[in-house]
């Protein structure tokens, strides 16, 4: 009898989990108000948003983004593509945990493969990306490139390449539209072109600059520094406007919370 | 004393009293100089195996335990390594064998003495780890890397019942990690830990209870937490513990307030004597400044847990003058390697790990720029692992010219077969200048369009080559018989994807009782060529794994090692060996 590893179905874990707290932001929006209340991107002051904020989610994807259960399980795949039915003995559960922080999906496996060889399982996980990754070979050869599972299962959690993005084809853009109370039009940003939310946040700026005579919320004044309880209320009263967006449970979040990664 | 011929015979006037001749040859550690000693007479034999503290034993199949703990009673430490190296890549089934309850069984009784157990690739269960927590009284040292079939259960019964405790290292295992008590298991009292590394754990362990462990084990020389560990904790270890030597972070990507990260940087400027640092999971930018006080006598960085980028790479190098051995990631790009390459001429290795190994879209990547400008700043390199999307024959000669004392030369082209890109020739020239440049070359590990060009260059000159890894190479038979003829000090070949078959598999008759191993998978041997291997020569152990529906003549996998223990009696169904005995 194997005790299960932490070998190659954490790999597969793991991408599910940076699934999860990668699109935490689906869209961003810039509030007029200096309260934080529950808006829609129409601006107008309505509290039940949930209606119109799962039209907004629709922006994104509704189920890549939505993160429902389904998405913190496995899965693996290019921006875009629908992740295929996974088999459930091959879903590690990140049981409590939906928040968008990058949890340590690994939890231990009870092992419900029985006899199956650790090829069989590889070839679970390799059968997962080669369905999502449509003509990749590459991904169906066992053990290529060489790299132990332990560092496989590492830097699946840190590639930043496994998101899933609705309709957005390659690995390379990440656009989320961008509202501001009173501007006749929206804008779409594309967040991979930003590292911090303090570039995000001046590019919004300078975007939403002929609209607005005030200054933009910022975050901070250098480097990435928490937000404490009195800089919180500083920016609030401070300035005009404030960088909130919506997240998967159709709340209105501030911008800033979460680290950008 | 009188020498005449006539009247004394030689190994009188020669003898040593036996304490004399053991007291001289304990000086000497390294196997291979006590293997020679060993060689020389019956007396130096006899002397060399009593005085024996060390053994390394590179395949544990080659020999029995019994024929070890006979020859060799008195020993102290006992290295051993199981399975093939690609079971590493899931190549090899579960079952396979290398367990080592049966050595622990022999050592308990014959060689009492045992301290030290360090393994590599063996399997290794909770009862195993029981039994030697229970049976081996003066046990200080255990080792496992790259082992499966234990949990965190395994772990506990060892910090409860090894007194003496020095070293408790685990590395890269296939562990159940059921929870973070064990480390509670290690008694209050206890205070002998020199190592600890459990890096390899996701659980977490009982934050109060390593704390007290750490200020307990005065000792402590070398400490590598996992990745849940915060950066609070950290920098309270670090207070704790500014002794250390070898440090592994946990997480580094807490965002920190002000306070929080002078705190962690003064006590990085505590820790002095910090020669190795590791870990670094998702470590931010303004995090990682947070470690340069620690810098200044660095020697080996390894930052490959973590996606740095060019940037942060550029602003942390300048604080390491004395850096030897660097890994990191690709995603720090040419440019990061730009600034390798003009931060470290001390730099002797650098290993460079894919960050995400099926991304066909070039993201992370480095490419033959950045192994050139390396190379070009470092010209002590002798050592490196570089996994690429695209490589030139060209960049490839530009560094062995810098560079000629390569020992370890591994360059990885992730798309199989993949020729130069600039010219679409095969990278035949490129290993051909290696080889023909690096006269020291032990390793090597060749990969991209291969024809048997590459292979008869490297039998013509790679005459110091001892361990030579290949995939999706040659286009004949004659490509392994080069190597087999050429290579005369080769002890590990591996060879996967490959058009080799029997005639290549057989070329090898003479070398393969001077090597440890060789490793055949995808290529085309069939079973009765293993058959015949096996026939001609008896001191082999020729092993084939099979695969679910292929051919019954297909050797899928062949696994083929000298041997003076005879066929193993342990090999799952699925395994066939094969022996002339």
């Amino acid at each position: 009898m194997t005790p299960p590893l932490l070998g190659g179905v954490e790999e597969v874990a793991s991408s599910a989990s940076l699934l999860a707290s990668s699109t935490s932001i689906e869209s961003v929006c810039q509030n007029g108000s200096a309260e934080l209340k529950e808006r829609n991107y129409m601006g107008l002051s309505d509290s039940s948003s949930s209606g119109d904020s799962s039209a907004i989610s629709a922006v994104t994807g509704e189920s890549k983004t939505s993160l429902n259960l389904k998405a913190t399980e496995l899965r693996l795949g290019l921006p875009g593509s629908q992740s295929p039915e996974r088999n459930s003995d091959l879903s590690l559960f990140a049981s409590t945990q939906l928040d968008e922080k990058p949890l340590f999906p690994m939890h231990p496996v009870n092992d419900h493969h029985g006899s199956s060889t650790p090829k069989t399982l590889l070839l679970g996980n390799k059968r997962g990306f080669s369905d999502a990754m449509d003509g990749f070979s590459e991904a169906q050869v066992v053990g290529w490139p060489p790299i132990r599972s332990f560092r496989k299962n590492s830097l699946a959690t840190l590639s930043k390449n496994t998101e899933e993005v609705d309709g957005k084809v390659g690995a390379s853009a990440l656009y989320v539209k961008v509202s501001m109370d009173g501007a006749p039009y929206l804008r779409k940003v594309d967040l991979r072109n930003y590292s911090a939310y303090k570039e995000l946040s001046s590019a919004l700026e300078k975007m939403f600059s002929c609209f607005t005579i005030g200054q933009c919320g910022s975050h901070g004044t250098s480097g990435r520094e928490m937000l404490t309880e009195s800089k919180l209320k500083d920016l609030l009263h401070g300035s005009e406007y404030v960088l909130t967006y919506e997240d998967k449970d159709g709340d209105w979040m501030l911008v800033g919370d979460v680290p950008w990664e | 004393m009188d020498l005449s011929p006539k009247q004394s015979s030689p190994s009188e006037s020669t003898r040593f009293p036996d304490e004399v001749l053991e007291r001289v040859l304990a000086l000497l550690t390294s196997p291979k100089d006590r293997n020679a000693v060993s060689l020389v007479c019956k007396d130096w034999y006899t002397a060399d195996s009593w005085s024996r503290r060390h053994v390394f034993i590179g395949n544990c199949y080659s020999v029995s335990p019994e024929i070890v703990a006979r020859r060799f009673p008195r020993i102290r430490s006992v290295t051993l390594k199981g399975k093939p190296r690609f079971s590493d890549f899931n190549l090899v089934p579960d079952n396979w064998g290398a367990d080592v309850h049966s050595w622990l069984l022999v050592f308990a009784s014959g060689c009492p003495f045992l301290e030290e157990l360090r393994l590599k690739r063996m399997r290794v269960t909770d009862e195993s780890l029981e039994f030697l927590a229970l049976n081996f009284p003066n046990f200080r040292a255990l080792s496992l890397l790259s082992c499966d079939g234990f949990s965190t259960s395994g772990l506990a019964t060892v910090a409860t019942h090894c007194k003496n405790l020095t070293e408790l290292d685990i590395q890269e295992n296939g562990i159940e990690d059921l929870s973070g008590d064990w480390l509670s298991c290690f008694p209050e009292n206890f205070n002998t830990l020199e190592v600890l590394n459990f890096s390899n754990l996701i659980t977490d362990v009982n934050p109060g209870v390593l704390e007290r462990l750490v200020s307990r084990c005065r000792s402590l020389k070398v400490l590598k937490l996992n990745r849940t560990s915060s950066l609070d904790r950290l920098q309270r270890l670090l207070v704790s513990a500014p002794q250390l030597t070898e440090l592994g972070a946990g997480s580094f990507s807490e965002e920190l307030t002000l306070q929080q990260h002078a705190e962690l940087k003064y006590a990085f400027g505590l820790c002095k004597n910090l020669s190795v640092l590791s870990g670094f999971w998702d470590a931010s930018a303004l995090n990682l400044s947070a470690v340069y006080p620690a810098c200044s006598r660095l020697s080996f960085l390894n930052m490959s847990y973590t996606a740095l980028q060019s940037p942060e790479l550029a602003s942390l190098l300048p604080h390491c003058p004395c850096l030897r051995r660097l890994w990191v990631l690709d995603s720090v790009g040419d440019k990061g390697l730009e600034a390798v390459g003009a931060n470290c001429p001390s730099l002797e290795e650098i290993r460079v790990f894919p960050t995400d190994p099926f991304d066909e879209d070039m993201l992370h990547t480095v490419t033959e720029s950045g192994i050139v400008a390396v190379s070009q700043g470092c010209p002590k390199l002798h050592y490196i692992l570089y996994f690429c999307r695209q490589m030139t024959n060209a960049a490839v000669a530009t560094v062995v010219r810098n560079c000629p004392d390569f020992t370890h030369f591994r360059l990885c082209i992730m798309n199989p077969g993949q020729p130069d890109h600039t010219t679409n020739q095969p990278m035949d020239e490129a290993f051909g200048a290696v080889v023909k440049a690096c006269k020291k070359l032990k390793r090597l590990s060749i990969s991209g369009l291969l024809t048997d060009l590459t292979f008869k260059y490297i039998g013509e000159y790679a005459k110091n080559l001892e361990a030579l890894s290949v995939a999706f190479a040659g286009s004949s038979d004659l490509g392994m018989q080069y190597v087999m003829e050429g290579c005369s000090k080769l002890k590990k070949l591996e060879i996967r994807d490959c058009p080799f078959g029997n005639v290549a598999l057989l070329s090898g008759l003479e070398r393969y009782e001077s090597m440890r191993s060789l490793w055949m998978s995808a290529c085309n041997v069939t079973i009765d060529g293993c058959r015949s291997l096996a026939r001609e020569m008896p001191r082999l152990n020729v092993e084939v794994m099979k695969e679910e529906g292929s051919d019954d003549c297909k050797a899928d996998k062949v696994y083929v090692y000298r041997t003076v223990a005879g066929p193993r009696r342990d090999a799952p169904p699925s395994v066939l060996t094969f022996s002339g005995l």
